[in-house]
């Protein structure tokens, strides 16, 4: 099995410049989530709700 | 200066998650001035009992149908347990504990505030939705802590000041 980028071995061909995508792509949808989850919680539960002392 | 290619990725990521969740809440903090209520008041937690406003807790409705509520929050209880406000107009909770830190939420309202002894709690809300809210204490007090409760009742302005702890009923 070669480590050398200029001819990689399949198994390091899936890479992003010999990164795990898959691993990107699940960080990132749990980023997604995590972002419209607190935006849904803030601007649906939270601002609708109204403010005190007003 | 080489930076790893997932770095620059998390980097650029992480800014815009903080960029976003501060506008949000630059928006509604200023825009919609919706700001954590600010009340700084003393009193002694030794002589909360026998306060008089703190030693006779309830409901009162003014003439201009606003309440004032005053609340005792004590391990594991808060008094008055049925607090009845009226719908649609301002309601002042007042509140302090002579023995420990409580908390004093009204469930499904923003309704949210510690209770800490030596100091009166304070803010001003208005419920426009009647029907009965429970209050629970969100800050552990105890080994009671999880029954700590009380209920709040709101209905329509007529019925509040007719009601035992409604108008000059305290």
């Amino acid at each position: 099995m070669s480590d050398d980028p200029r001819n990689p071995s399949s198994e390091r061909s899936a890479d992003v410049g010999g990164h795990p995508k898959g691993t990107l792509a699940i960080v990132g949808i749990y980023g997604l989530l995590f972002v419209i989850g607190w935006l849904i919680m803030y601007f649906g539960l939270f601002v609708p709700r109204g403010p005190l002392n007003e | 200066m080489h930076v790893d290619l997932y770095e620059k990725i998390w980097m650029y990521a992480a800014g815009a998650i903080i960029v976003v969740f501060l506008a949000s809440m630059g928006y509604t903090t200023l825009g919609r001035a919706m700001q954590p209520p600010s009340h700084v008041e003393t009193i002694d937690p030794a002589a909360v009992r026998t306060d008089e406003e703190f030693g006779s807790p309830g409901v009162t409705i003014h003439e201009d149908g606003s309440a004032t509520v005053v609340i005792q929050a004590f391990m594991f209880a808060f008094l008055p347990l049925e607090i009845r406000v009226p719908q649609g107009r301002d309601v002042t909770f007042r509140m302090t504990s002579p023995d420990v830190i409580h908390g004093f939420q009204i469930v499904q309202t923003n309704g949210n505030t510690m209770v800490v002894p030596g100091y009166v709690s304070q803010f001003t809300t208005r419920f426009d939705t009647p029907g009965e809210y429970l209050i629970v204490c969100n800050e552990y007090c105890g080994v009671g802590h999880h029954v700590m409760s009380a209920t709040l009742i709101v209905e329509d302005p007529s019925e509040t000041a007719e009601a035992p702890g409604g108008e000059g009923d305290r």
